[in-house]
């Protein structure tokens, strides 16, 4: 078992494709046993590959499968190839984990739904989509699995397509997503073209041995690793949801709750960060890159914070925030702190979920709907799941000894003191660690006040007397991720809190990603404290505005800046932007090209064309069917008559050509006929009428006595055919 | 007598058989224009047969009339068909495949 880590993807993908075939005709119990089984194998499986097998390999590059060769072209081997490694390992835990309770909340959450078998069938295959993008050993795999979670993203999103909206949000994010995979492609070319391998490990090797192929130079002064690693992250961001690709998340939250959770908070758009986290040795080659993935990343984290801020939807919340904290992943992988980065997705995957299983028993509660300014005082209703939205709200803010403390404490430190950039681009380090604590302030101050809004003060809701605790279903997974945002902080603790050893996270993955970054214990206690007071900052603040419900300093500040508020809460009108920027001329061109190539050139020229054409022929053809059977025979005699004539004309050479050397000619007849070696042939060469030379040959010299003018006959007979044919010509000898 | 004697009568049968397929218009008489092709033919193949002293000539004339005798009958049915539905045996008037 150990060394099939193919079984691991292969198990949802079973799972799905038996729901997706016959899943309709079994019962809901049927259907959720299976799919729950199927994953839950895939996590026995990881657990005992990763917790048994892993340790003893670890220093070795991990455990392989290879399942047999793919694709092989010229110098091109893709190779079916799984690898679990200290990064691909725990990547695969988190996968299988989170999925595993996430469809188990779903047993609970999608009870009611007529599409229940489609609805796991469609998490199955995304699970198994995933774990083949965590575990494939070479891009090509990889990016299978990318677009495979790509699909289901898309296939969850529009999961209730009867309403237009939800499957506009579906395209959206294919679309967007598709626009980022180009960027992978390229970067993809890129490194094949430059090093001649895809595979992960062979690229790491390079790249760790400083790789002349890599920093070789490319385009504008850059090297290989520069552009490689900068298309890639154009694809991460696509799929990770970054500036300027990042808009298809929001609405991605049309999908139902759990899909929300698993995919769009826990796993898939963490692979971005994860990709890069793998080539970490490449961008560690290209300065200016990790500088641009960096900032990129604290863009987007300080962004989304201020738009999560204006928002009024329980999930548009989430989803900003999700946005935030993906920021602050690409901060910490771009300062060359892998192991911060994937610390703070390990932590995120379960305040994240847990904070969006909240949402969705929350609104299961309240009948669907998400307004949270038609919500609050539910502390009381819903003790189970206040209780643990309280423990990963506290996470996420980064109130110490909650996960995300340490996580987001080991990024916005590492970004301070990290010395990737090298000389040129230092600036970067201190501005995106900068924006990383005002983006740390405003995630505070959003979440408390979702938290506020939601859970405290009067009941706004119309439905009070129906509020119910989701059933244990739910509410276990529930508490799993509860304890998970509580505890998961354990495993990355910083060497100025535990000792040497306590950084669990950054020790297992310093054979994968490179050890962990080194921040002096001082330098570490300032960051702590400073982000305590950032966090309860944040938190104080938003109770001062929303604690109990909205308050008076919250109503005073909408009046004083109302345009600002205004701007806010429309999200700066980035789609509005795109939508004349990109999707506007996008659709002007398509139009156009509909129009000149699809209707003109295609429809009429080249389809209309052709039938004219043949129509016309066809008008004077007719004209020759006169119907009566007689002139048919007559046609056909006529037409035998010509064959008989060509076959039996006779016999002619079919060329003939006269040297003269001297006092000789040289008569060569050409005979290409099928008749050929049973032809006659006489030559006449002195006009006397005697035939100076016969026989089956066709060529013959004649040599002359005196010079003069002389007449030349040449005779050829067909015996069989009984034809003969005679060639005159007149010819000098001087 | 001469192979070519036979040849001759030959070709002449020949002749008149195409110009009677050709030229009348009663389908009776076409397809006895046609016996006479075949039989101009026969006789071409009996004539060459003797001439050559080769036995396969005989052969062919048994297949020849073997053939005469499925395209009268196949020929006669048709004829007779078209006759019931038309009234006529006249092929100027059976040309309803015109284009």
């Amino acid at each position: 078992m150990l060394s099939h880590l193919r079984t691991i993807p292969l198990l949802p993908l079973l799972g799905a494709a038996y729901l997706i075939l016959v899943g309709r005709h079994h019962s809901r119990r049927a259907v959720h046993h299976i799919a729950c089984m199927a994953v839950g194998a895939a996590l026995v499986v990881s657990a005992d590959a990763f917790f048994f097998g892993l340790p003893a390999l670890v220093k070795e590059g991990g455990l392989t499968d290879v399942v047999g060769t793919w694709f092989a072209s010229g110098d091109l081997r893709v190779d079916l190839a799984l690898r679990m490694d200290a990064l691909s390992g725990l990547m695969c835990l988190v996968v299988t984990l989170v999925g595993t309770l996430i469809h188990i909340y779903s047993t609970g959450y999608m009870a009611h739904d007529k599409d229940y078998a489609r609805f796991f069938a469609y998490l199955n295959l995304f699970c198994g989509a995933m774990l083949l993008l965590v575990l494939g050993d070479n891009l090509p795999v990889m990016f299978i699995g990318w677009e495979g979670v790509g699909l289901c993203s898309y296939l969850l999103i529009g999961f209730w397509y009867g309403e237009t909206a939800n499957a506009s949000a579906g395209k959206k994010a294919f679309i967007t997503n598709r626009v980022g995979d180009l960027g992978f492609l390229i970067g993809m070319f890129l490194l094949f073209r430059a090093a001649g391998t895809l595979d992960i490990p062979a690229l790491v090797d390079t790249a760790r041995g400083g790789g002349a192929v890599l920093t070789a130079t490319l385009w504008w002064g850059q090297p290989v690793a520069f552009w490689a690693a900068l298309f890639l992250f154009f694809g991460a961001a696509g799929k990770s949801a970054q500036i300027p690709l990042y808009v298809w998340l929001p609405d991605a939250m049309a999908g139902p709750t759990p899909v929300s959770a698993l995919i769009h908070a826990a796993t898939m758009v963490t692979a971005g960060v994860y990709m890069v986290a793998r080539l970490g040795a490449m961008y560690l080659l290209a300065p200016a890159a990790l500088a641009i993935v960096a900032g990129v990343g604290a863009l987007t984290a300080l962004f989304a914070a201020v738009i999560a801020l204006g928002q009024n939807d329980f999930k548009k919340i989430l989803a900003y925030s999700t946005i935030s904290q993906l920021g602050f992943m690409f901060v910490g992988v771009g300062t060359g702190n892998f192991a911060g980065g994937i610390f703070h997705l390990f932590t995120h995957a379960f305040f994240k979920a847990g904070l969006f299983l909240c949402a969705g028993s929350v609104m299961h509660a309240l009948g669907g709907s998400g307004d949270i300014t038609r919500m609050g005082g539910l502390a009381g209703k819903l003790p189970w799941t206040t209780w643990v939205f309280r423990v990963c709200w506290l996470a996420i803010c980064g109130v110490p000894i909650f996960s995300g403390f340490f996580s987001k404490d080991a990024i916005v430190a590492g970004a301070f003191a990290t010395e990737v950039f090298g000389p040129r681009l230092a600036w970067v380090s201190p501005t995106v660690g900068a924006g990383l604590l005002a983006a740390a302030l405003g995630t505070a101050f959003y979440m408390s006040r979702l938290y506020y809004l939601v859970f405290t003060g009067e009941c706004r809701a119309d439905t009070r007397g129906h509020l119910h605790e989701s059933p244990i279903e739910m509410v276990g997974p529930l508490v799993v991720f509860g304890l998970g945002a509580f505890l998961a902080g354990m495993a990355g603790l910083p060497p100025a809190v535990g000792g040497s050893r306590a950084d669990l996270i950054g020790h297992w993955l310093a054979p994968a990603v490179g050890p962990p970054l080194e921040v002096s214990s001082g330098f570490e206690w300032r960051m702590m404290v400073a982000s305590t007071v950032i966090a309860l900052a944040g938190i104080g603040l938003a109770r001062l505005f929303f604690g109990g419900g909205a308050r008076e300093p919250a109503r005073r500040f909408v009046a004083a800046l109302p345009r600002l508020v205004a701007v806010v809460r429309s999200k700066f009108f980035v789609d509005e932007i795109y939508q004349w920027l990109v999707v506007r001329p996008l659709r002007g061109l398509s139009r156009g090209l509909f129009v000149v190539v699809d209707r003109i050139l295609i429809d009429e020229l080249l389809v209309g064309g052709w039938t004219f054409l043949v129509d016309t022929i066809g008008r004077f053809l007719r004209l020759v069917q006169v119907g009566d059977v007689q002139r048919y025979l007559a046609i056909f005699a006529m037409g035998l008559a010509a064959l008989v004539y060509v076959m039996a004309r006779p016999a002619a050479p079919s060329e003939l050509k006269i040297r003269i050397e001297g006092r000789s000619a040289v008569v060569e007849l050409g005979d290409r006929e099928a008749t050929s070696g049973k032809l006659d042939y006489g030559f006449d060469f002195d006009g006397d009428g005697r035939e100076d030379r016969s026989g089956p040959s066709p060529n013959a010299t004649w040599s002359y006595t005196r010079p003069g003018r002389y007449r030349l006959r040449i005779r050829v007979t067909d015996p069989q055919w009984s034809t003969a044919r005679t060639i005159e010509r007149t010819i000098d000898i001087r | 007598m001469p192979t070519y004697a036979y040849i001759l009568v030959s070709l002449a049968l020949f002749f008149v058989g195409t110009a009677g397929v050709l030229l009348r218009r009663n389908a009776l008489i076409v397809l006895m224009s046609v016996e006479l092709q075949l039989a101009a033919g026969t006789l071409a193949l009996l004539a060459f047969s003797r001439a050559l002293g080769d036995q396969k000539g005989h052969v062919f004339a048994f297949f020849v009339m073997a053939l005469a005798a499925a395209e009268a009958a196949v020929g006669l049915a048709i004829v007779v068909s078209v006759f019931r539905t038309r009234r006529t045996a006249n092929l100027d008037d059976v040309n309803a495949l015109k284009g």
